[in-house]
Parts: structure tokens; C-alpha cells; sequence
């Protein structure tokens, strides 16, 4: 294995190709982190990566090829979505394995941009019934490893799977575990796939990751960038003394309710930290108020903020536990 | 506060684990690269880091450089809002990032720079440049050589490591001496 700095977005279509994608399809290559050296090792190996110029017509070539068998890839901005909608309802409704890469939105201008938001999170929700299963990385790392998965589930065949990057994480280095070029995925080129056992399956990826809540009376529930920024919060608020926990959504729909409902058991107040105006927060409520426990459900959404810092968090986890 | 003045932990702030780092500049600064290189030193080092250059959107403004988070804490918040070392090398990047500085943080500045404030390290990274590199384009080493020395950061052979598998062929001679030249000026900082 080696490490190496990607942007959150390079990571994504790393782990889609090293789980045996051959087909990537973006409106723009470039702004997709699909350019360079990943589109020459992907023709290389005989698959294909395209330039589709727009975000419908990248997500109808990685349909058609999904439907022909390759392992497909389509990437998409937030401000996509409405375009790409009716065929991502296609491909869910079809069961089309398709592996759907989607970057939020910047707040702000193009100029200045202020901060992250995650306003796509309803539209990706509502886009069909049932919605697109749908991932949250919430660093590079994971969201090469979720990448990788996700393609290795289409690869096995199944419903399309949706991964969705927040503006900061997907325009941020850090460091990811790559496969090395040996273990990555020759698919059309006649070389061996590796075997699927070798790869981890998205079946077998946590939906949630737990932090401190064993005895949390107030849990910060949020995914992506503002779950990073919780993590703070809920470490400060344990020294100074209050039974703070997170629990950081991976997989955002279908919810993971076993270890909701597991947490909301002993916890008496939780607070939905999200970048948008609620979106996390209504269907959580709705989730976390339909056992007998009920716990008080805050968001901490606010319309327009480009940023939720760990301050902010920590005074709502220190407020909801006094 | 006025916009832009320059404050020092004003806010109610928490500890962040690691050190914070924002480079702002000219984009003839090259600023940009200076981040990448301490970013990779850091990776060199195993550190934890997390890196957010200024690219696409934010690349179309009047600041380019960058911000590093070397050695938090894995999983916690990784963005820069609050720098304990800020390095800037123009109006425009005092203007946008002076007011983010953590509580004890320290501003570096290019020393040509108009109405620093009181304790701003004021330093002659441009001239550092011309004289060692034979260019002011080397400013960014000059740059990431002093955040280096005065932050501890990274250490200084990984940030010659960084430099030297970074920079094309051509330009190394020159931008490995503007390094040591800003190791030097940060030395000399320091012991001032």
C-alpha cells in the first residue's frame, strides 16, 4: 500500500478505479479529478473516460455503459442534481449498477466562496423511491475506501450507489491508503481481477461510526465536514465534564437505525449538526421520536452558513446538557 | 473590529490539536506551491495533515496560497478557520485572513507590506529571493522555509525532501537555495 495526499474528490474516483471501474464519465473531467493520470491508466487498461461536456450527459453514458456491463461512474456537482434527477431515478428504478459521485455545493460566490454546505442531501433523498443507497465520507481516506466498495458492489451487479462529498472535503488533501497498482483492478485489458473477497464490500462497511457514546446523555449526530467538526466538540465537551457522543452517519440513506435507536435508548438530547436549512434534522426526528424513547431533536442548521464551526457545536452540546 | 484588522484570539475559541498554518499571497507569489511543499514534508514526516489550496473557486480571487493542518488530531476538524501562523505577502491576503488568527497566533509578513500591525514578524522575504534565488518567484520557498523554522512544524529535512521531489529539474537549484535561505532568515528571526 501507499500513502499519498488526493483532494477528496481525486480520492473518489481513485477507489472507484482500484475497485474495478472501467467506464468514468463527468462534465468535466478536470473539475471531477478524472483528468491526468487516472484517465490514462483507465484507457490503458481498456476502459473509458469521458468528457461529457454536462452532467446529464455524463450520467447517460455511464448508464448506457453500466447497462453494457462496464463498471460505471458517473460524477456530478450539486447544482446537477436537478438535471441528472429523472436518470438517477432511471437507474435506481432499472437497478442499473452505477456508481454516482456527487460534490456539494460551495456557498457564496464563485469569487469568494465562503464554506461548505450540504443542501443536495434532500434532493438525493427525494430524487426516487426508494432513494439511492447513499454515502458520506467523511475524509479522503474513506472516501477512497468507500469508492473502492462501491464499485466492487457494482461490479457483483445490484442498484446504483450514491457517494456524496461536501464542497471542503472534496477540495481538501490529506492522506489516503491507496491500493497499489498491483492490486488495483486491470478489468477489460485481460489482466486478473483480484478476487472479490479481497476487497472489502459496502455491505460490510459501518453505516455509522460511534464515538463516545456508550454513556452519552447528549449525542451530536452529523456526516461529512460537520461531523468532523462534532468530533471536537463532543472531545472538549468531555473535558469539561459532560457525557458528550457523535454519532457520524456514513451511510445517509436508507438511515442506519440499529445504532440510532440503539443510542437514542440512553441518550435524552441529540443535536443534528448539518450545513443546510434541516434537511438531516426531519428525517432524524422523525426516526429517532418513532420508538418509545423520544429525545429532544435540535438542529443546528442555519440557512446561509458557510460554516459550522466546533465552537458552535460545543456550546449547543454543553446548552442541550445543562 | 474594522474588516481585515488583524485580532488575536478574540473569539471564544477551543484548542484545536496540530498546528494551523495559512499561507496568503499575489498569485505571482506562488504561495500555492509553498503549501504543497509543507504539506508533503509533512506527509513525508507520517504527520497528520490535511491540506486546501486555493483552486478552483477559490483560485479566481485576489488571494491564492493555501491553509495546513499538520498533526490533529485524526477524524476531528481539519479546515483552517483560525491560523496560528499566518504568512502573507500582500494587502489583499492581510485583508481576507487577518482577522483569523488563534488565540497566541503569529503573523509573518513580507516586511514591504503598508500598516502592519504591531506584532507582525515583519521579514524581507522578497528581497531574500532576488538575492539568493536570483528571482523573486522563489519567494514561496523563501516563504515556506521561514513558516518551517518558526512554526517547527515539519523539520527541516523533510521540507528540503518535499522541495526537491516537487520542483522540475530546471528550477532547483534555485529554489533549494532560496530554502536554505529562509531557513537562515527564520534562524535569524528567531534568535532576534
Amino acid at each position: 500500500m501507499a500513502v499519498t495526499l488526493l483532494h477528496g474528490r481525486e480520492a473518489l474516483a481513485w477507489g472507484a478505479a482500484h475497485g474495478g471501474a472501467s467506464f468514468f464519465a463527468a462534465a468535466s473531467l478536470a473539475a471531477a479529478g478524472m483528468d491526468g493520470a487516472l484517465a490514462e491508466e483507465t484507457r490503458t487498461r481498456g476502459g473509458a473516460v469521458v468528457d461529457a461536456g454536462s452532467a446529464a450527459a455524463a450520467l447517460s453514458a455511464a448508464l448506457d455503459a453500466a447497462v453494457r456491463g462496464a463498471v460505471s461512474v458517473a460524477a456530478l456537482g450539486g447544482g446537477d442534481l436537478p438535471s441528472a434527477a429523472p436518470l438517477i431515478a432511471r437507474a435506481v428504478r432499472e437497478r442499473v449498477p452505477l456508481v454516482i459521485l456527487v460534490e456539494g455545493a460551495w456557498t457564496g460566490s464563485a469569487v469568494e466562496p465562503e464554506g461548505a454546505a450540504q443542501r443536495e442531501l434532500s434532493l438525493l433523498r427525494w430524487i426516487s423511491d426508494p432513494a439511492p443507497a447513499l454515502y458520506a465520507p467523511a475524509s479522503a481516506d474513506e472516501a477512497y475506501a468507500l469508492a473502492r466498495a462501491a464499485a466492487l458492489a457494482a461490479r457483483a451487479g445490484g442498484a446504483p450507489v450514491g457517494l456524496y462529498l461536501d464542497a471542503a472535503l472534496a477540495s481538501l488533501r490529506e492522506p489516503v491508503e491507496t491500493a497499489e497498482a498491483r492490486d488495483a483492478v486491470p478489468s477489460r485489458g485481460g489482466a486478473a481481477l483480484p478476487a472479490a473477497a479481497a476487497l472489502p464490500a459496502l455491505a460490510a462497511l459501518p453505516e455509522a461510526e460511534l464515538y463516545r457514546t456508550r454513556d452519552a446523555s447528549v449525542l451530536a449526530v452529523a456526516a461529512g465536514i460537520a461531523a468532523r467538526a462534532a468530533r471536537t466538540a463532543v472531545r472538549v465537551a468531555r473535558e469539561r465534564g459532560t457525557r458528550a457522543g457523535l454519532i457520524r452517519l456514513i451511510r445517509l440513506w436508507p438511515l442506519p437505525d440499529a445504532e440510532l435507536a440503539a443510542s437514542a435508548e440512553r441518550a435524552q438530547r441529540v443535536v443534528v449538526a448539518e450545513l443546510n436549512e434541516g434537511q438531516l434534522w426531519e428525517p432524524l426526528a422523525a426516526r429517532l421520536h418513532s420508538g418509545e424513547r423520544r429525545p429532544v431533536v435540535r438542529s443546528l442548521a442555519e440557512p446561509g452558513a458557510g460554516a459550522l464551526p466546533p465552537e458552535r457545536i460545543l456550546a449547543a452540546l454543553l446548552d442541550e446538557a445543562a | 473590529m474594522s474588516e481585515g484588522a488583524i485580532e488575536r484570539g478574540a473569539r471564544d475559541t477551543i484548542g484545536r490539536r496540530g498546528i494551523a498554518i495559512r499561507l496568503a499571497g499575489e498569485a505571482a507569489h506562488g504561495l500555492l506551491f509553498a503549501g504543497y511543499v509543507l504539506a508533503d514534508a509533512a506527509l513525508l514526516e507520517r504527520r497528520a495533515v490535511a491540506h486546501m489550496p486555493t483552486l478552483g473557486a477559490a483560485a479566481r480571487g485576489d488571494v491564492s496560497g493555501g491553509a495546513i493542518r499538520i498533526g490533529a488530531e485524526p477524524g476531528e476538524y481539519p479546515l483552517v478557520d483560525q491560523a496560528d501562523c499566518l504568512l502573507v505577502t500582500s494587502v489583499a491576503g492581510m485583508r481576507r485572513y487577518g482577522g483569523g488568527l488563534a488565540p497566541g497566533g503569529r503573523v509573518i509578513a513580507e516586511e514591504s507590506l503598508p500598516a502592519l500591525p504591531e506584532f507582525a514578524i515583519a521579514l524581507p522575504l522578497v528581497r531574500t529571493a532576488i538575492e539568493t534565488g536570483g528571482t523573486p518567484l522563489v519567494v514561496d520557498l523563501v516563504a515556506a522555509a521561514v513558516v518551517t523554522e518558526m512554526t517547527g512544524a515539519v523539520s527541516r529535512r523533510a521540507l528540503q525532501e518535499a522541495a526537491a521531489r516537487l520542483l522540475p529539474a530546471r528550477g532547483r537549484p534555485a529554489g533549494l537555495a532560496a530554502l536554505d535561505a529562509g531557513i537562515e532568515l527564520g534562524k535569524r528571526r528567531l534568535r532576534a
